[in-house]
């Protein structure tokens, strides 16, 4: 257990690293830099290059990246230059509205898990058709499509929810439906398949040829086996879920890590977008540990520290 | 409109936003009393993010810091008009001679919302924040130093003369000189900071101590949604009462909902389509004339723009001291033709046509269409921001669009600072505009600077420096229970005489 | 012996999906190949050629000049059928050429991964996890928005973080597959690497890499219409169904049918890419 862990933190922070690199470099080869940005287009040359020489940016790409290492090593990424803030506290000021987001949308696309064990469990049959069917439709459509409809229709048509930005509980309603969708559809198709496999298997037979009811079986022996996959591939999901929403948030004005970051990109905002990258790596490092050690809980037959 | 709008839309394009006018074109019906049971609550969609509270940072310049600021803290003057100025915390001032020195008095009886005395000190303060944050803002004031003589009076000076230094000043807020907490800061506008989550939302009381009277508004709230469409939701479903900026698409929406009322400003943007004159072919000004003779503008602005959109007849719009109507460039695709063909116009050459903003695509596509019928090559190219700004400046394109506006309704601010040869914004130098522009640079008298502007006006129209098809109107619409709110012609609205009726 | 005769029938029996499904799934999907590939053709439609006199035009409704707009006219009055036909070659090219940049690369790496082992196995499975830690579409959003529009530029972004997926796949097949005997075999003869990955490996992933690649090519026609609607997609000249559905956001009360029609277009791409993609899985895939 000490060998798994120690060699789980050592991935982690290879992992975290690796995010780290490729952030800094992808940002720094663009074109357009912060330093045009930030003066607008009546700016001079001479000024230009006075705020590259402030913002460090003159110097050669080795020197900037070991600087920006220094500074990571003591989490410090620096402050916005347009939100003049810390933009580690930027970040973490967005992360629960995303997280809250995040976990609406899991709650709703826990759904797909219950349709797709009774899909699974009669595969095959109209039932399956239809949850099958339907899942595929969802998965199919653009996620910021159906929140458009949703909000043509429960906003603008009904006046049910409201349509945009936070506040109440309703706020929520729609944009976490809409971010559930494909994911729900995702989990009742990886259910369904899950499922009927360990339908398949001799001790799920035995268990029928004990007389026991489908629903007996499903719930008895199923399961438990099958919630494995289930797991991990949700796991793999949160990093979607989290900083993925970008398409969402814009749609509902929702005001998490995917919207500040897509604008902090489009100002060349560097020590934004490096905050945010690292604390979305973090967190999807986190949930995979977690999502091992479930599985590990739930089926014996993994063990841990196998293959990565 | 695509999502991601780049907050610095207005701005790059009106490079410095025009302020203030509270002579508004269309003022509001007033009902006499503001209904004594109706909660004084307003909710404003804004449609540029407030990122930053911060009038002399990075973020000074964008629409969304200058409608907070305008809130929160008071300038030292505005414009009411074509070359015309109101105090604000100024009382009085006066340029020297040749206009490289300016001294303002202050009013006595303002104080911050702290309940300090807003003094001479904390204007040399906020002057000195702005030039040493080398923000956006600074280079307005390159060469200039405020000095306090007196608690009462600042000076001025600028090693050039600026006679347009009031138009300037108009997006400059004064703010205490210890000011710390620039989330939640201290100023002597009509409001006071409540809450404010960057990017999202400002919610504002009002100030008790303004000086120009407590507002009625209770409670009022910026809120930043950027989506058209949903910002155009909130709008009809009432979860937001005003908005502005508003496409002439979403109008037939918002037009069928008889809770809203729709106004427009005046204006000062004009579309500008730079033709790059240092790029191959594009030197001569026969050429230049032909292509905008090529496009059919005034059907395109009468299609995309109905109710924003206007023919321009000039580089500036007519509220803007400089302005004066030119010939009209007449439609005619034959004579176009045949002024490139005797010009010996390369038709394999495609010209790069630059854009940054998503409202001008289908703008652009009807160019180059137009442009395409005469066999001239046109690709409309769309740039994220930091990339347009750069490629801008580099003179990498052959046509480029965007929105100017002209600061404070005068032409020094537009022709002065784009248009000479120094300025290298589109390649295009003459010696005779150059003489012309610093002549009417260095005088402070109205009348010759009118005429001076006039005359450069007339030779970059002309000239064909770029095309200027049309003059840029915004749209405000709110709800009808709104009393009291007056256009503004700079995008920034003024709540502080705002109030909620049961009805309009 | 009877409770399980009687039980058999609540067994799910039928494990296959039914080809029916599958070939009418095929059947569709090659109407919208024979779309994108004749439809350009016989359906002229020029991205440039604007006429704004005859825009937002309804379903049916007639152009100045006299012709019929079948399908309505776009904000620009770009006729909206043309726009579906060349959109669907647009929709097409990415989404084939993205799935196989990612095959390729996903293949190559995977394979070598899982057949080297050791340290090579070290560096790709750590970059895998690298780029599973970024949201896919995170990535793109980068990628994409910061060079020039483009075609290159939306498959380059798209295909960043795609490719992932395959090489995990084809890793984990080769895992299993170097230890089978006649892989050992051909390593013991002095067969050289390369030759026994082309030879022996390859042929035995490329069946479950494939049936994934029909996802892939869903997952990727549908992001390009979400970069599209953020504005990163393809510059106007080149039309796809992503970006038609933007373009129409903000017209849906008053003219809905611009993100409607592409809309349903792209769904009923995707689900017949989906229902064969089942098929092909069941037929040729890993268990998953």
């Amino acid at each position: 257990m000490t060998k798994y862990a120690l060699r789980t933190a050592a991935t982690g922070v290879l992992i975290i690293f690796g995010a780290a690199t490729l952030v800094f470099f992808i940002m720094r080869l663009a074109p357009g830099d912060q330093a045009i940005v930030l003066l607008g287009p009546d700016a001079t040359a001479a000024e230009v290059a006075d705020a590259r020489a402030r913002l460090g940016l003159d110097q050669p790409l080795p020197v900037q990246y070991w600087h920006y290492l220094g500074q990571l090593v003591t989490l410090d990424f620096g402050e916005s230059y347009r939100f003049g803030q810390p933009a580690l506290d930027l970040v973490l000021s967005r992360l629960p509205a995303s997280v809250e987001l995040a976990l609406a949308a899991t709650v709703v696309a826990m759904l797909g898990v219950v349709f797709g064990a009774l899909a699974g469990a009669y595969r095959g049959r109209w039932i399956d058709r239809g949850i099958s069917g339907l899942a595929l439709t969802l998965y199919s459509m653009p996620p910021f499509w159906i929140g458009i409809m949703l909000i043509l229709v429960m906003a603008l048509q009904l006046r049910l929810l409201p349509s945009a930005g936070v506040g109440t509980p309703a706020h929520i309603v729609l944009p976490a439906l809409t971010l559930a969708a494909p994911f729900t559809a995702l989990l009742t198709r990886i259910t369904r398949s899950s499922v009927a496999e360990t339908m398949a298997e001799p001790h799920v037979r035995r268990a029928y040829a004990k007389g026991l009811s489908t629903r007996e079986v499903v719930t008895g022996h199923v399961v438990r086996n099958a919630a494995t996959p289930v797991v991990t591939v949700g796991a793999l999901h949160i990093s979607t879920l989290l900083g993925g929403a970008v398409i969402v948030e814009s749609v509902f004005s929702w005001p998490g890590l995917g919207s500040l970051l897509v604008t902090a990109v489009s100002n060349r905002d560097y020590s934004i977008v490096q905050a945010a990258v690292l604390l979305i790596a973090a967190i999807v490092v986190c949930c995979n540990v977690a999502a091992d050690l479930i599985a590990a809980r739930l089926d014996p037959r993994v063990r841990l520290g196998g293959a990565s | 409109m695509r999502p991601i709008r780049l907050r610095r839309a207005v701005v790059l394009a009106t490079a410095t936003l025009s302020i203030a006018g509270l002579v508004g074109c269309s003022t509001t019906t007033g009902g006499s009393t503001a209904g004594g049971d109706v909660p004084q609550e307003l909710v404003v969609a804004a449609w540029t993010p407030i990122e930053n509270l911060d009038p002399h940072g990075a973020s000074a310049m964008d629409n969304g810091t200058q409608v907070a600021a305008k809130a929160i803290y008071s300038a030292l003057v505005r414009t009411v008009g074509k070359g015309q100025f109101e105090g604000v915390l100024a009382e009085s001032w006066q340029p020297n001679e040749d206009a490289t020195e300016w001294t303002f008095r202050l009013r006595g009886n303002v104080t911050f919302s702290d309940g300090k005395p807003v003094t001479s000190a904390d204007v040399v303060a906020s002057f000195n924040r702005v030039l040493e944050l080398k923000g956006a803002m600074a280079s307005n004031y390159a060469g200039h130093e405020a000095k306090e003589s007196g608690a009462d009076t600042v000076v001025i000076t600028s090693k050039d003369p600026d006679p347009a230094l009031l138009g300037k000043l108009s997006t400059f807020y004064v703010t205490p000189a210890a000011q710390e907490k620039w989330d939640k800061p201290v100023g002597s506008g009509p409001f006071v900071v409540e809450r404010f989550t960057p990017g999202q939302s400002l919610v504002l009381a009002p100030n008790p101590g303004y000086w120009g009277g407590k507002p009625a508004l209770r409670r009022l709230e910026l809120r930043s949604i950027g989506e058209t469409a949903a910002r155009m939701t909130a709008l009809k479903t009432g979860e937001v009462d005003l908005t502005w900026a508003v496409p002439d698409d979403q109008l037939p929406g918002l037009q069928a909902n008889s809770d809203l009322v729709v106004e427009k400003d005046q204006g000062n943007g004009v579309i500008t389509m730079w033709m790059n004159s240092s790029a191959k072919g594009l030197g001569d000004p026969a050429v230049r004339r032909a292509l905008w003779q090529a496009v059919d503008f005034p059907t395109i602005v009468t299609s995309l723009f109905p109710e924003t959109g206007s023919v321009a007849d000039s580089v500036v719009t007519p509220n803007v001291l400089g302005y004066a109507p030119q010939t009209p460039v007449k439609y005619d695709q034959a004579a176009a033709k045949a002024a490139l063909d005797k010009a010996g116009w390369d038709y394999d050459q495609t010209i790069r046509f630059q854009f940054s903003q998503p409202q001008f695509q289908q703008f652009t596509d009807a160019v180059a269409s137009d442009l395409a019928k005469i066999g001239v090559k046109v690709e409309p190219i769309q740039k994220e921001s930091a990339v347009f700004l750069q490629d801008l400046l580099a003179l990498n394109w052959e046509l480029n669009i965007q929105q100017l506006g002209t600061a404070g309704f005068d032409a020094a601010t537009n022709l002065g600072r784009l248009y000479t040869c120094a300025a290298k914004r589109m390649g295009y130098c003459n010696e005779d505009l150059d003489k012309l522009l610093a002549e009417a640079g260095s005088t402070s008298d109205t009348a010759k600077r009118q005429e001076l502007y006039a005359q450069a006006n007339k030779i970059i129209w002309d000239d064909a420096v770029g095309m200027y098809p049309m003059y840029v109107r915004t749209l405000y619409v709110r709800n009808k229970s709104v009393q009291g709110f007056t256009v503004p012609q700079d995008l920034t609205p003024d709540f502080s005489k705002v109030r909620i009726g049961g009805d309009g | 012996m009877s409770a399980i005769t009687v039980r058999t029938r609540l067994w799910p029996v039928r494990l296959r999906s039914t080809p029916a499904v599958a070939t009418a799934a095929a059947v569709v999907l090659a109407c919208y190949l024979l779309v994108g590939l004749v439809g350009p053709l016989l359906i002229p439609y020029d991205p440039v050629a604007t006429s704004v006199a005859d825009r937002l035009l309804p379903i049916g409704a007639v152009r100045q000049d006299g012709t019929l707009a079948l399908l309505g006219t776009d904000g620009a009055g770009r006729d909206m059928l043309g726009q579906l036909v060349h959109g669907a070659r647009t929709s097409i090219v990415i989404g084939v050429s993205v799935v196989a940049t990612c095959l390729a690369v996903g293949l190559a790496l995977g394979t070598l991964a899982g057949y080297l082992a050791g340290w090579t196995d070290v560096a790709i499975s750590r970059l895998i996890d690298v780029l599973m830690a970024f949201p896919g579409i995170l990535l793109a959003i980068v990628i994409a928005g910061l060079f020039d529009q483009g075609m290159l530029v939306v498959v380059l972004a798209l295909s960043v973080a795609g490719w992932v997926a395959f090489a995990r796949l084809a890793r984990g097949l080769t895992l299993s597959l170097r230890v089978r005997p006649w892989v050992d075999a051909a390593r013991l003869i002095g067969v050289p690497t390369p030759v026994v990955i082309v030879r022996h490996i390859i042929p035995f992933v490329i069946g479950p890499v494939t049936a994934l690649a029909t996802t892939e090519f869903a997952g990727a026609v549908l992001s390009e219409a979400g970069l599209s609607f953020l504005g990163l997609g393809l510059p106007s000249s080149t039309v796809s169904w992503g970006q038609v559905i933007a373009n129409g956001k903000d017209y849906l009360d008053t003219a809905w049918w611009i993100s409607a029609l592409p809309g349903l277009a792209l769904t009923g791409l995707v689900v017949s890419t989906g229902l064969l993609g089942d098929h092909l899985t069941q037929r040729l895939g890993s268990s998953r």
